[in-house]
Formats: C-alpha cells, sequence, structure tokens
C-alpha cells in the first residue's frame, strides 16, 4: 500500500546473493576498466600518461645494468642458481661501495679471489690487527647470534662427492677481537651508528668529505689481505675443526692444489693423459 | 737392483691400479677430467671486467650432471683451454665436434647439420641469392634460443605424465646393459619431447618492436599469439597447445629449418596453409579453411579492422551494461545503510 513502509526483513540468503552478485559485478567492472585504461588489448586511453611518467622516472644505467645480468646468464650458459642475498642494512659496512666481486687488480687470480667473499667477510682476509688483542675466527650470520651449522663449505657429500648442500646461506667465517673472556666483532654492519649515518649525510658531503668519512671505515683494514698459505697450509690461522670442517675437506683446503698453481707455476698445463 | 726385479717391483706396483681402471665402471669417469671444477665449483668465481661487465664462471656440477650436455668433457666445448690459470676462455663453437661419439653413425658428435637447416631457413644470414642480409646481427645464434636444458623426463607409457616410466625402462633393459646409458638416453629423447615455453624464446626477438619494425614484420608475433584461445592456454602451461613450431615448421623435418611464408615449401605458405590445423593431433576433422582465420591480429584498426570494431564493441556492451548496473546497486546500498538520507529535502 503506497505510505507503508517498505519490506526490509529479507531473509538473510537474499543478503548473501546480492554480496556475491556485487562482488561478480565489480570484479567485471575493474576488468573493463581497465581494459578500457591499461590493458594492451583494448585502446589504452592512459598509457600515454602512464609512459610519461615512466619516461621521467627512466635511468639508461639501471636499463643496462639489468640487460646485461640477463645476457650474462645467458652467454654463461651453465644455468644459474640463484642464491638468497641479505637485505642492504644486514650487509656488512664493506658493500656500501664495495660488491660481492671487489677484487679486479690481479687478472690472474681476481675471480679466484672474488670467490673467498661466499665464504667469510672481507675482514677474515683484510683485518689489521690490534696491538695487545687477539684475534678469533668463527662463524657469523646476521640472523643467528650462535649459527650451529651445517655450513656451506666444510665437508662433502659421500655419495657424489662435491660439497655438501646446506640450508644456512649467511654464514660466513669473521674475525673477532679477543677481550678477556669476551670476543667484539671485528666486522662493522650498515645498521651500526656511523654506517646509518654515513648513508644519511652522504650525499651532502663533498667528495673529499667523502673520502675523509669512508677512510674510518678502514680503520681496522689493511688493503692488501694475507697471502693464500697463511689459510691453505697446516700453520693455517683458521682452525678448520673447531670451525666444523670435516677431516678430508680440511686436507683439501690446507694442501688446496689451487694454491700450488698460482704460486708455483707460471702455467700449468692440463695433461693430455686422458683424452 | 737389476732389471728383472725393478719390472717386478713396478709390476706389483701397478697391477693394483692397472686393475682398478679396467673394472671401473664408465660413469666413474665425469666429463671434468681436466679437474676444471677445482675452481668453477665455487659459486661466487666471478668478476667484472674492465668494462664494468659481469663475469660469471661457476658451474655447478649437480645441475650440469643433470643437462643433456652432461657427457660433454669441458674441453669439448672450451677448445682453447689449455693450462691454468687460463686467460679469458674464447667464444664456445657450438659447431665443434666434441668428444661424444654418435651412437648411429660412431663418428665424432657435432651440431653442423643444425646451421646447415639455420642457413637454408628464413633466420639464416644469407639470402637466397647469395647475399648477405640486412641488420645480421639481429640473426639467432644458437644461444638465442637455446640454453643448456635440463633433463625433464616424460612417461609415455600407456598414459602421459611427466617423470620416468619403469615400465618402459624395464624394455631397455632387456638389450641394453649399461643404467648410465638406458638413464641417459631415455632423459635424452623424453626431454625434447617437451615444448616447454616455445613462445618465450621466440619472444625475445619478435615481440622487439624495434626489430619487428627494422625487419619490415607485420605483427609482434608471439604477443599476437598470445592473444589467441591458443596462446592463452599456452600461458597456462598447457603443453598440448600448438606453438609457434607446430604451424611454422612442417611436419617431420627440423625445427631449425623454418622458412618463409613466401616460399612454397614453407607450411606456411598459401598452398600449405590449410593443412597445419587439420593435422591428425590437431583438428582432423576441420576444414582447411579454418587456417586462414587471423592468428597473428594485433588490436590495430590498420591491420585488423574486424578484430579491433568487434573488441570495441564487446568493451562497450559489457561496461555500458555494468555501469549503469553499478549505480543502481551503489544508490541501493547508500538508501539501505541511510533510510532517511535527503538531497535538497527530497527523499
Amino acid at each position: 500500500m503506497p505510505g507503508e513502509p517498505k519490506r526490509l526483513e529479507h531473509p538473510k540468503s537474499v543478503y548473501l546473493i546480492g554480496f556475491i552478485f556485487k562482488i561478480i559485478t565489480l570484479t567485471v567492472m575493474i576488468a573493463v576498466i581497465y581494459q578500457i585504461t591499461f590493458s594492451p588489448h583494448g585502446p589504452a586511453v592512459l598509457v600515454p600518461i602512464q609512459k610519461k611518467i615512466a619516461e621521467g622516472q627512466k635511468s639508461a644505467i639501471l636499463d643496462e645494468v639489468k640487460k646485461h645480468e640477463e645476457y650474462e646468464k645467458h652467454r654463461h650458459f651453465h644455468n644459474i642458481v640463484e642464491y638468497p642475498q641479505l637485505p642492504e642494512n644486514m650487509r656488512p659496512v664493506c658493500y656500501i661501495c664495495h660488491s660481492n666481486y671487489p677484487h679486479s687488480k690481479n687478472k690472474k687470480v681476481r675471480a679466484l679471489l672474488n670467490m673467498h667473499t661466499q665464504f667469510f667477510v672481507c675482514e677474515t682476509c683484510h683485518i689489521e690487527p690490534k696491538k695487545g688483542m687477539d684475534v678469533i675466527y668463527k662463524w657469523y650470520n646476521p640472523y643467528d647470534p650462535n649459527p650451529k651449522g651445517p655450513f656451506f663449505g666444510t665437508s662433502y657429500d659421500p655419495e657424489t662427492g662435491n660439497l655438501i648442500e646446506v640450508s644456512d646461506y649467511f654464514s660466513k667465517i669473521a674475525p673477532y677481537f679477543v677481550k678477556g673472556d669476551k670476543y667484539e666483532s671485528a666486522i662493522q654492519i650498515q645498521d651500526s651508528a656511523l654506517a646509518q649515518d654515513y648513508a644519511k649525510v652522504k650525499d651532502q658531503l663533498t667528495p673529499e668529505q667523502r673520502d675523509n668519512v669512508k677512510k674510518k671505515f678502514h680503520i681496522n683494514i689493511k688493503p692488501k689481505g694475507h697471502e693464500c698459505k697463511v689459510c691453505h697450509s697446516k700453520k693455517s690461522i683458521l682452525e678448520f675443526k673447531k670451525l666444523g670442517f670435516t677431516p678430508n675437506r680440511t686436507v683439501d683446503i690446507q694442501q688446496l692444489n689451487i694454491t700450488g698453481l698460482v704460486t708455483k707455476y707460471e702455467k700449468f698445463y692440463i695433461p693430455n693423459l686422458f683424452k | 737392483m737389476s732389471l728383472k726385479i725393478a719390472l717386478k717391483n713396478y709390476f706389483i706396483l701397478f697391477l693394483p691400479a692397472i686393475t682398478i681402471m679396467l673394472f671401473m665402471p664408465a660413469t666413474s669417469f665425469s666429463a671434468d677430467i681436466g679437474n676444471c671444477l677445482l675452481c668453477h665449483k665455487y659459486p661466487g668465481i666471478s668478476r667484472v671486467d674492465e668494462e664494468g661487465k659481469l663475469k660469471l664462471f661457476y658451474v655447478n656440477e649437480d645441475i650440469f650432471n643433470n643437462s643433456v650436455h652432461a657427457k660433454v668433457k669441458c674441453d669439448g666445448c672450451h677448445t682453447d683451454i689449455k693450462e691454468i690459470p687460463h686467460k679469458h676462455a674464447i667464444k664456445v663453437d657450438c659447431l665443434v665436434e666434441c668428444h661424444i661419439i654418435e651412437p648411429a653413425s660412431k663418428k665424432k658428435f657435432s651440431h653442423k647439420d643444425v646451421q646447415t637447416f639455420i642457413n637454408k631457413s628464413v633466420h639464416g644470414v644469407i639470402d637466397n641469392k647469395g647475399k648477405e642480409k640486412k641488420f645480421k646481427e639481429d640473426f639467432p645464434t644458437c644461444k638465442s634460443c637455446h640454453d643448456n636444458p635440463l633433463y625433464r623426463p616424460i612417461s609415455f607409457f600407456k598414459r602421459v605424465r611427466p617423470g620416468i616410466s619403469e615400465q618402459s625402462l624395464g624394455r631397455c633393459r632387456v638389450c641394453h646393459k649399461s643404467e648410465d646409458f638406458i638413464y641417459r638416453s631415455y632423459n635424452h629423447v623424453t626431454t625434447r619431447l617437451h615444448p616447454l615455453n616455445i613462445a618465450g624464446v621466440c619472444a625475445k626477438c619478435h615481440n622487439d618492436l624495434a626489430l619487428v619494425t627494422r625487419h619490415g614484420l607485420s605483427t609482434k608475433a608471439v604477443y599476437s599469439y598470445g592473444e589467441t584461445f591458443h596462446g592463452k592456454a599456452a600461458s597456462f602451461l598447457d603443453e598440448r597447445i600448438p606453438n609457434c613450431l607446430d604451424c611454422h615448421v612442417s611436419k617431420g623435418e627440423s625445427v631449425h629449418q623454418m622458412l618463409t611464408h613466401k616460399d612454397p615449401n614453407a607450411s606456411t605458405s598459401e598452398q600449405n596453409k590449410g593443412k597445419i590445423c587439420t593435422t591428425i593431433d590437431c583438428h582432423p576433422s576441420a576444414s582447411p579453411k579454418l587456417a586462414k582465420y587471423g592468428v597473428h591480429s594485433e588490436f590495430n584498426l590498420t591491420q585488423s579492422p574486424a578484430q579491433y570494431f568487434f573488441t570495441v564493441f564487446f568493451i562497450v556492451l559489457t561496461g555500458g551494461t555494468l555501469l549503469p548496473l553499478m549505480v543502481i546497486i551503489f544508490l541501493d546500498i547508500v538508501r539501505r545503510f541511510f533510510p532517511n538520507a535527503s538531497i535538497g529535502g527530497r527523499k
């Protein structure tokens, strides 16, 4: 009857059906709007604006770097395995300027030296000892203050003879200064006060000021790392057993043939015995 | 020490070693005879060169051993490396004779035949008049399309599924005694039956607008394939769906011998086009006219006006129906939540 209140007490199922119908309609509506505005399958009316914005943010360097990374994976041909990487703020301060492949001067061994960055932090090789303070080497994991392993590179798979696969991708051997009963980490990570302050203001510093600050990061660092035999020998500064290396792996590292090839021979000719 | 005693001692010393070598299974000889993995097994063995380009050198042995090149020794491809430490390796020539013996011909294996096919195909850099084609650097080389594929076996015993068919292997073992040979042959053959991401490979060039324009091609071929029913099904990784090779290569020919549609021998030529869709594996009862539909149509008024207007019509129809409906639904919701709301005194 006119003037009477409309029926509002619908059954619950009506609301449910209505809700589902509205969701479907809304979804289709969004799809239609996308089809008209951005989809390559439609008139793409907003694409010119999107392109204009993207053009403003375009970086030739970024494009080239990404393109080259893809190209290199393809060129290399040997199926690259992507390992998880630490977030920027959890990496040592060295990574503000240097990468995982920092060695480039000595053409003969630069790739071999770079390989070591997967096993230990820069300071393990480049540490400047402090007077009257001993240095010991332990596994360091930014996610775990007391990593238990198994660590990569410490043992072989008995079936394949390859280095055993591990789930801990982040532990590396790192130096610690011994202070009485306590150990003080010899590395600085990027969330340290100095590093964070530097990251905040580095764009405001002149090149000279930047150089001065960088020196602060290098206080305990020596430019030339250890010689091979400092680690790859029976008198190694690394206590392989304590670090969890198996006996056969320890022998292989201590008597590593690569070290001999690099230090003893100018060229080592591969024998044709099995060809 | 007399010569006789010396020889006897040598014999005693070397006899066990010779015995072990003679009876050692063939599988014990890995591809890494030159001990290249002494260095290359370590992740991170890489460098940035003088031009600021990253060069990767890591080889994962487990992955390599599961790839189709697992039996090829390192120096089978890297023929220039004779000493350690070695200089920058030269670009691998895929046509080189490697140390594999091809079992049917008993000759050293090489991919040379592939180059013969490529030369005759639309992807060869020399045209049919013997002249070099324009923009020859755009034409694909082996690695433009191929990576080092990993074994991806398929079981096709009574039903098709991913993995190895033990029933099939049982039949192989009747004649072949080497487990390694059986495993590799089975994987080699069945891995090659997978049409994995063919369109993705072709897209690297055929979706590059600059390249498409440079070579006067009529369409971004993989993009327009993606617009079709086949392309959409393929994007859901349905491997029964035809990919580029199914239409552009004549049945039984090498996929490397892809001819231009102007060539009368091409599967896509005017006279052969009708047979593409009607093969026994696709639509055997269909009319040859089925192949005449615009399989590479883009949403483009100049290139395919019919498809363009149909698409616009359906967008307008869907939007025109739903937009008013959404307005009504919205007003209905407002009224339910605010039953006494009014605008300018009107309910």
